[in-house]
C-alpha cells in the first residue's frame, strides 16, 4: 500500500518536473510569456508530490512497514524514535528521496517568492531547474527507487547505519549540506536564464544574490557541524581530513564564496560579467559532481556506505551539464561584455579579482587532488595517494593569501587607491598585527605558518571593525546619535557590507581555531591499570574503571510474556521484578514461574551494548572532572555491524578542549589504552556557526529603500538590451 | 538480533590489544616517528596514515618505522622501504616526480595565470592624479557612485 502511494506520488512529480521543464524552456526561448503559469503549476505539482512521497516515507519508517525496500533496508523496531526518522536519510535511496523533497521546497519557494516578477527570465529560469529536478526524480524513479514493494517481508530489520545512530549532530548536519547543495540549482537556473535569454539586468542580479547566499550559509553550516562531528565521534583527534566527500562539499562552497566577492565588481563597474556567471553554472556542476563522488562509490572513503549503480546515471547528467554550461557560456558570452574599464591593481577591484584567483585556484587543487588517483589508475595504472599533506601544503599559503586580502581588500577604495591615504590606515592594523605575531610567539607558537596567520588575523580584525563601526561613528559626530541607534541605522543602510564583514569575522575565527588548534595541540598515548594517570599538556588524566552495560532505545513496547528475552528491560513492574530491571536468566526464570504466557509486559530493547573507560579530567589547578559510562571514551557495539564504533570524550572549553579517545581494552587485566589530545581553541570552529548565521541573516534582509527611490514602480525591463 | 549481541559481548572481551612489543623511544625520536607515521598510508584503512589509525596492522607498521629509526635509517630510506612493499600508494604525499608532478606544478601554473590575468586587465598607470584614465568618474564620489550608477542604467533603458 505504502509503496504504491509512494512510488506514484514520485511518478507525479517525474511528470510535472518534465511538463514545467519542456513547457518552460520551449515557450521561453519561442518568448511566449502567457504561458508562465503553467510552467509555475508544474513546479508546485512537482514540489508537493515530492514532499507527500517523503511524508508517506516517514510514515512507513513509523509504522514499520517491511513491506517497502527501503524499511526493510534501514528500518528496526530497536531503533530509537529520533533515528528512525533520521534514517530517512541514512542510505542513499532515501537520501535521494528526501534530496527531492529539499529540491521541491526551493523550487516552490522559488517561483511562489516571484511569480509575479521578473517575467522575461522566469520561464526559462524555471523550466532549467525544473530539468534538474527532472532528472532527480527519474533518480528516485528508477536506479535509486526506495519503494520496491517487497512480497514477503521480514518482522524485522538491520537498523540504520551504526555512525549515524552516534551522536545527534549526525540529526542535523546531513540536512544541512543538502540544503547547500540542492539550493544551488537555484542559482544554476537563474543564471542559466538569463544566459538563455541573452541578457543580465541589474535586477535580476539580486535574486541571484540572494539565493546563492541562502544555500552558501547551508553549506558552511553543513560543513562545519560534518567536521565537528567528525571530531566528536570519530575519535582520531582531527576535524578534517581532506576526504574525497569533505572535498565534495568544499569545491561548492569556495565558488560560491568567489561569486558572492566577484558578483561586487560586476554590480559597482558593470564588469567580470561572463566570470560571475561561471561562478555559479560552476557552484552547481560541483554539487552534482560532490553528489557523484558521495553517491557512486568511486573513492573509498568514510562515507563510501552508500554505494550503489547510481554512478553511471550520475556520470551522464555530468556530461551533460558540463556540454550544457559550455555552450552557453561559448555561445552567450558576446552579450555579458564589460561596460566599463577596471581599476588598479590596488583597489578594492584588484583585491577581489586576487581573491577570485586564489579561490580558484584552491578549488582547483582540491579537486585535482581528489580526482588524480582516478587519473593515475586509469591513465597509467599506477596507484597514488593524495593525502592529508599534499593538500595542506597547497592550501595553507593560499588559505594565508586570503586570509591577507580579507584585511587589504577592506581597506582599499573602488577604482585606484591613494598611497599616502592608504599607508597612513595601515598603520594601526599593521601595528596591531605584529603584536598579535609577537604575543602568539610569546606564547609558545614555534610554527611559522602559525605565527604569520596570528599576525595577519590581528591585522584583518582591526580593519573590519574599523570598517563595521566607521560609518556609526561618523552619524554619532555629525547627527549626535546615540551609539546602538547610530550602529542599527548605519547597519540597515548598508546591510549587504555590514553583514558581510561579521561573515568576515567568523572566517577570522575558524581561521585562528584551525591554527592555533593544529599547530598547538599536545599529544600523549599510553595503556593504564585502573586508578593510573596520565599526563597531557597541562591536564591529567586519570582512568577509573571498564564499565560495560547496555543502551536502551526508549521506545517502550508491550509484548507477551512468551517473547521476553534476556537483555530486554522492564519499564513498568512485573511479578516482583521493579520498573528499570534488566531481564538476565536468572530472575527471569524465577518470574515466570506461575505466569501465563498471553499476559502483557511492557518493555524497552537495548540497541547497543557498551564498554566504557571511566575517567577524570585534572586541572592544572587541580580541580577534578569526573567522567561517567555515558560520555567517557567507549566503544559500542551494535547488532549490525562486527566492528564496535569507538567515541571519544571531548572535555570542552573556551580555551582549549582535552580529548581522549579509547584505543583499545582488556577485560581480564582491566587496562585500557588511550589516545589523549589538548587542542587549544579549537571549539571556536564551531563556535563561529553563529557568527556566519548573523552575518548572512544581515547580508539576507530586505532593503525597501533602495527599491522604491532607483526604479519606478512596475518596471517591467530590468536588463539592458542587447 | 540477541544472538548477534551475545556474539558482540563475546568479542568485547578484549579488542585489538595494541602491540607494544617495541621499547618506547626517547622523545625526539618518537617525535620522528610520529611524523614519518604521519605521511605513511595505512594498508586497511581508508585514506588514514598509520599514525592516525587505531588499526593494528597500522599500529603494527608504526611499530617497524620504529624499528627502522632505531637502525639509525634516514627519512627517505624508510619511505623507500614501505614504498617497495606497498608501492607509491604508500605516501600519503605524493612525490615530486613522475606522474605525480602535475598535482604540484599544475596549480602553480594556474596560479601565474590567474595573477598575469588580473594584472592583465587592471589599469597599470591609473594613478589617483589623473582620474581621467579610469572610465568610471562615479569612483571620485564614493557617496553617490551606486546612486549615479543606477540612473545611468535606468537611462540607457529608455
Amino acid at each position: 500500500m505504502n509503496s504504491i502511494l509512494g512510488y506514484g506520488l514520485v511518478l507525479t512529480g517525474l511528470l510535472c518536473a518534465a511538463f514545467a521543464a519542456v513547457v518552460g524552456i520551449v515557450t521561453g526561448l519561442a518568448r511566449k510569456e502567457s504561458a508562465l503559469p503553467w510552467v509555475q503549476r508544474g513546479i508546485y505539482g512537482f514540489a508537493a508530490s515530492m514532499i507527500l512521497s517523503n511524508l508517506v516515507m516517514i510514515e512507513s519508517l513509523l509504522t514499520h512497514d517491511f513491506s517497502v525496500k527501503y524499511v526493510a533496508q534501514v528500518g528496526s523496531r530497536t531503533t530509537p524514535l529520533i533515528f528512525t526518522i533520521v534514517s530517512l536519510w541514512s542510505a542513499l535511496e532515501g537520501s535521494i528521496l528526501f534530496w527531492g523533497a529539499i529540491m521541491g521546497t526551493y523550487l516552490f519557494a522559488f517561483a511562489f517568492t516571484y511569480r509575479k516578477e521578473h517575467g522575461r527570465y522566469m520561464q526559462l529560469s524555471l523550466g532549467v531547474m525544473a530539468a534538474v529536478a527532472t532528472f532527480f526524480a527519474f533518480l528516485i524513479a528508477g536506479p535509486a527507487n526506495p519503494w520496491t514493494a517487497i512480497p514477503n517481508p521480514l518482522s524485522d530489520g538491520p537498523g540504520p547505519n551504526p555512525l549515524l545512530q552516534n551522536h545527534p549532530l549526525m540529526i542535523i548536519h546531513p540536512p544541512m549540506l543538502y540544503l547547500g547543495y540542492v539550493g544551488m540549482t537555484i542559482p544554476f537556473g537563474i543564471a542559466a536564464g538569463a544566459l538563455l535569454r541573452g541578457e543580465l539586468g541589474d535586477a535580476w542580479l539580486v535574486p541571484l544574490r540572494k539565493w546563492t547566499l541562502v544555500p552558501w550559509l547551508f553549506l558552511s553550516v553543513g560543513i562545519i557541524l560534518g567536521s565537528w562531528w567528525a571530531y566528536a565521534v570519530l575519535g582520531w583527534g582531527g576535524y578534517w581530513a581532506w576526504d574525497p566527500v569533505e572535498n565534495a562539499s568544499f569545491m561548492p562552497w569556495l565558488t560560491a564564496t568567489a561569486f558572492m566577492h566577484s558578483t561586487m565588481v560586476l554590480e559597482k563597474k558593470k564588469s567580470l560579467k561572463l566570470w560571475t556567471i561561471a561562478l555559479a553554472l560552476a557552484s552547481f556542476v560541483l554539487t552534482i559532481i560532490g553528489t557523484f563522488m558521495t553517491r557512486s562509490g568511486v573513492f573509498n572513503s568514510v562515507h563510501s556506505f552508500t554505494q550503489s549503480d547510481i554512478g553511471p546515471t550520475f556520470l551522464v547528467f555530468i556530461g551533460v551539464l558540463l556540454v550544457f554550461s559550455a555552450l552557453l557560456l561559448a555561445s552567450r558570452g558576446h552579450m555579458l561584455v564589460a561596460e566599463s574599464r577596471l581599476g588598479s591593481i590596488a583597489s578594492r577591484e584588484g583585491s577581489i579579482l586576487l581573491n577570485n584567483v586564489v579561490f580558484t585556484v584552491l578549488t582547483f587543487v582540491v579537486l585535482l587532488g581528489t580526482l588524480y588517483p582516478l587519473i593515475t589508475e586509469g591513465l597509467f595504472d599506477k596507484k597514488v595517494t593524495v593525502g592529508e599533506p599534499y593538500f595542506n601544503q597547497m592550501a595553507l599559503p593560499l588559505g594565508l593569501a586570503m586570509l591577507f586580502l580579507m584585511g587589504v581588500g577592506p581597506m582599499l577604495p573602488w577604482g585606484s587607491a591613494d598611497p599616502k591615504v592608504t599607508q597612513q590606515q595601515a598603520i594601526i592594523p599593521g601595528a596591531v598585527g605584529v603584536v598579535t605575531g609577537l604575543l602568539s610567539w610569546l606564547f609558545g607558537y614555534t610554527s611559522f605558518l602559525a605565527i604569520m596567520t596570528f599576525g595577519v588575523a590581528g591585522f584583518v580584525v582591526v580593519v573590519t571593525l574599523r570598517e563595521l563601526f566607521l560609518p556609526a561613528r561618523q552619524r554619532m559626530n555629525e547627527n549626535k546619535e546615540s551609539f546602538m541607534n547610530a550602529l542599527v541605522v548605519s547597519a540597515t543602510r548598508a546591510n549587504r557590507r555590514f553583514g558581510g564583514y561579521i561573515v568576515h569575522l567568523g572566517i577570522v575565527a575558524i581561521v585562528v581555531a584551525v591554527a592555533a588548534s593544529s599547530s598547538g595541540k599536545v599529544h600523549a598515548t599510553g595503556t593504564l591499570k585502573p586508578g593510573g594517570e596520565m599526563q597531557v599538556g597541562q591536564y591529567k588524566v586519570r582512568f577509573n574503571r571498564l564499565e560495560e552495560g547496555d543502551d536502551f532505545s526508549n521506545r517502550v513496547r508491550t509484548i507477551k510474556v512468551g517473547q521476553l528475552q534476556t537483555g530486554m528491560r522492564l519499564t513498568s513492574a512485573w511479578k516482583g521484578l521493579a520498573a528499570g530491571t534488566v531481564l538476565t536468566r536468572e530472575n527471569l526464570m524465577t518470574a515466570f514461574q506461575g505466569a501465563s504466557a498471553s499476559e502483557d509486559v511492557s518493555i524497552e530493547e537495548p540497541y547497543r551494548h557498551y564498554i566504557a573507560a571511566t575517567l577524570t579530567v585534572i586541572d592544572p589547578s587541580g580541580a577534578e572532572t569526573p567522567f561517567t559510562a555515558r560520555n567517557s571514551p567507549r566503544m559500542n557495539f551494535y547488532a549490525r555491524s562486527t566492528d564496535p564504533i569507538g567515541s571519544p570524550t571531548v572535555d570542552e572549553r573556551i580555551i582549549r578542549d582535552v580529548y581522549v579517545s579509547l584505543l583499545a581494552y582488556d577485560q581480564r587485566t582491566g587496562t585500557a589504552s588511550f589516545n589523549m589530545w589538548v587542542f587549544p581553541l579549537v571549539g571556536w570552529i564551531w563556535y563561529a556557526i553563529p557568527i556566519l548565521v548573523l552575518g548572512t541573516l544581515i547580508a539576507l534582509f530586505p532593503q525597501r529603500k533602495k527599491t522604491a527611490t532607483t526604479s519606478p514602480a512596475p518596471a517591467p525591463a530590468d536588463g539592458v538590451p542587447s | 538480533m540477541i544472538q548477534a549481541l551475545l556474539i558482540s559481548i563475546v568479542l568485547a572481551q578484549g579488542y585489538a590489544p595494541p602491540r607494544q612489543g617495541q621499547d618506547p623511544l626517547d622523545a625526539e625520536r618518537e617525535a620522528r616517528v610520529q611524523r614519518i607515521g604521519k605521511l605513511l598510508r595505512c594498508a586497511v584503512c581508508q585514506g588514514v596514515s598509520i599514525a592516525d589509525s587505531p588499526a593494528s596492522m597500522a599500529r603494527a607498521q608504526l611499530d617497524k618505522v620504529r624499528e627502522l629509526v632505531v637502525e639509525g635509517k634516514s627519512d627517505d630510506e624508510i619511505f623507500d622501504y614501505f614504498v617497495a612493499r606497498y608501492g607509491e600508494w604508500a605516501l600519503m604525499e605524493p612525490r615530486k616526480s613522475g606522474v605525480t608532478l602535475g598535482l604540484w606544478v599544475g596549480p602553480l601554473l594556474l596560479l601565474a595565470i590567474g595573477i598575469f590575468l588580473v594584472w592583465m586587465n587592471t589599469s597599470k598607470n591609473a594613478a589617483p592624479a589623473q582620474p581621467a584614465v579610469v572610465a568610471s568618474p562615479e569612483t571620485e564620489k564614493p557617496a553617490e557612485d551606486e546612486y549615479l550608477a543606477k540612473v545611468r542604467a535606468d537611462l540607457e533603458k529608455q
